[in-house]
């Protein structure tokens, strides 16, 4: 038996023990929290400022232009609009098989509205080393290398999903407004940080087909004619705002997290609004359809040493990220864009009357991030038949094929 | 020549399916079809056709209000078109020799994959029909034999330029094929009625 379920099942009690403590203080933490919000918002100024001089490791965010502590409606939808969807799924790398190779595929879909287009579902596979190789050297360090597998192809795909989004974007029909959607986040600040080289961190964030053109295309694009670009998150875990409160409600008269009297003598100072995630807050506070505030992130990694790093590559490049809450009938929904539509109050009108249409098509969530998803999935099936393939097409001669362990697996024995 | 209505994507010595090139795009029930692309032509009486997702893991959800015709659900949500797609099958019910004769049984093989499919031509419907040896073969089509069968001479009957003779003699020959089952034989005569 690989699960013994009938353990699994006499630890649950303890489980939903602790969950009826979590939801205990939850309810305190809700109010306070709140009321937190909307004394922050009162005086954005002192927030920001506060923010701005602490030492955390939090992911902050602040309110962009707008009261933090309310809800805004979204205006009707247009009757005529386009929307783009990306998303992609792989094949990693697995040394067991008989030749060390990953596949990504990405799949998108155009749906048109109120116009006689069609839609568009098609998706492109590829085998890589055929172009690239799989393993990169950096240029600064010859025994730091890069192999392309686990969450650094995770990071690839990111790229190639935003880098495709902005080609498809560039070939939609205009006349109309249009949007361009990713699933999960931007992806930016998880390029910034993974543990990979220089070489291989410039080369998705520089080249041609990396972050950097792409985001600048679809900026060119957003400037050109109505086009938003955004990353929806469905459910999503962040509490970026949560830390903000937190920050806000810190006793100490310069917020140093290494410095916190709640290290010595628990709990810290700020649990006191210390909800686990934004959607606690947000959930609360929206009604639903309403979004919430525009926010901006400071996500600054500050050390220990109190030395705060640099702006990352992308604010720099003026592409910082800029997200709202949305709070949908069974959920809410985390939708990330860059500043340079953040700030514009139509594209954000916009944003969210069409990710509210997407979502009641869903329903519940965006039908062409839907669609985008079945056209990129790789099934069990489809890596099962690609692992034959591989097996076929790879192994020198007749014989079992694979690994030791491998065969082990395919083939069970008592 | 017609135009191909679609392509063959399985076929057995008996029968054959071919996928639409448009959606709801199938040939009538009965209606004489032939697949050849590049190899001898194998003709076949439609026996039905089903419209469906393209993904058999995906089931089509129900969409809009209870007040929204088809055209509005298909307006709100303009990508399902291509989500779905017609297929049609059909039974074997000839094939053409290497002299290009009339063969009315069984070919040697199936009608390739991805063969394109096409509607029959008056004359070869005309010629198919002339001697009625293929009704064997309507009559074995599965669980709709009948109202295949039926569909089939009420449309062979149009190309004919006497429908009515035609009938008859096609009545005659079932009634030889169907002697042991008076049911199935009154049904179908009941179908093809002038």
């Amino acid at each position: 038996m690989s699960l013994d379920l009938v353990r699994v099942a006499e630890q649950l009690p303890l489980l939903l023990a602790q969950l009826d403590t979590e939801r205990a203080t939850r309810g305190a933490r809700l109010r306070a929290a709140l009321a937190r919000l909307t004394q922050e918002a009162a005086r954005p100024e002192r927030w920001a400022q506060r923010l701005a001089d602490c030492r955390c490791r939090w992911p902050l965010a602040l309110p962009l232009h707008e009261d933090a502590a309310r809800g805004y409606a979204a205006p009707p939808p247009p009757e005529a609009y386009s929307v783009l969807a990306v998303d992609g799924s792989h094949i990693d790398v697995d040394r067991h098989a008989p030749a060390r190779c990953f596949v990504l595929n990405l799949g998108w879909a155009a749906i048109h509205y109120g116009c006689d287009l069609p839609p568009e579902l098609d998706s492109a596979a590829e085998v890589q080393p055929s172009s690239q190789p799989l393993t990169e050297q950096d240029s600064e360090d010859a025994s730091h290398e890069d192999t392309i597998r686990g969450e650094t192809l995770a990071l690839l795909r990111s790229v190639r999903e935003l880098h495709q989004l902005a080609q498809l974007a560039a070939a939609l029909p205009g006349g109309h407004p249009r949007a361009a959607l990713l699933d999960g986040n931007l992806g930016l600040w998880n390029v910034t940080q993974a543990p990979i080289s220089r070489r291989l961190r410039e080369r998705l964030i520089y080249d041609s087909g990396g972050l950097l053109p792409a985001l600048n295309t679809l900026r060119d694009l957003a400037g050109a004619g109505l086009l938003v670009t955004a990353a929806y998150t469905s459910a999503p875990g962040t509490a970026d705002v949560v830390h903000s409160l937190r920050v806000a409600a810190c006793p100490l008269p310069e917020v140093v997290c290494t410095r916190c009297p709640g290290l010595s003598a628990p709990p810290r100072p700020c649990d006191v609004v210390g909800l686990t995630a934004d959607a606690d807050l947000f959930t609360e506070l929206l009604a639903p359809g309403e979004r919430s505030a525009v926010f901006l992130t400071r996500s600054r990694a500050f050390l220990r040493s109190d030395t705060a790093a640099a702006a990352p590559w992308y604010e720099q490049e003026g592409h910082a990220v800029a997200f709202f809450y949305l709070r949908l009938p069974e959920e809410l929904a985390r939708v990330e864009m860059p500043v340079w539509q953040a700030g514009r109050p139509e594209h954000v009108a916009l944003l969210h009357t069409l990710l509210l249409d997407q979502c009641a098509k869903g329903p519940g969530y965006p039908i062409a991030l839907q669609e985008a998803h079945e056209q990129a999935v790789i099934t069990t099936v489809d890596r099962r038949s690609f692992a034959a393939l591989l097996d076929r097409e790879v192994r020198p001669s007749p014989g079992p094929g694979g690994t030791a362990k491998s065969r082990s697996k395919a083939t069970r024995r008592i | 020549m017609t135009a191909s209505l679609g392509r063959v994507i399985e076929a057995s010595i008996d029968r054959l399916t071919a996928v639409c090139h448009t959606l709801d795009g199938a040939p009538p029930l009965g209606a004489l079809v032939v697949a050849e692309d590049d190899a001898p032509a194998i003709y076949a009486a439609v026996t039905g056709a089903l419209t469906g997702g393209i993904d058999p893991g995906r089931r089509l959800a129900p969409r809009g209000g209870p007040g929204d015709g088809r055209a509005a659900v298909l307006a709100q949500n303009p990508q399902i078109p291509a989500l779905l797609q017609t297929t049609f099958t059909a039974t074997v019910t000839g094939h053409a020799g290497p002299g290009g004769e009339m063969r009315r049984y069984l070919p040697d093989a199936p009608a390739p994959v991805y063969a394109l499919v096409r509607a029959a031509t008056a004359v070869e419907t005309a010629a198919l029909c002339a001697e009625p040896d293929y009704l064997k073969l309507l009559l074995t089509a599965g669980p709709l034999a009948d109202e295949v069968t039926a569909a089939c001479l009420r449309r062979a009957a149009a190309h004919q330029p006497d429908s009515r003779a035609f009938l008859i003699t096609s009545g005659r020959a079932l009634a030889g094929l169907l002697a042991a089952e008076p049911d199935r034989l009154h049904a179908i005569l009941r179908r093809i009625r002038p």
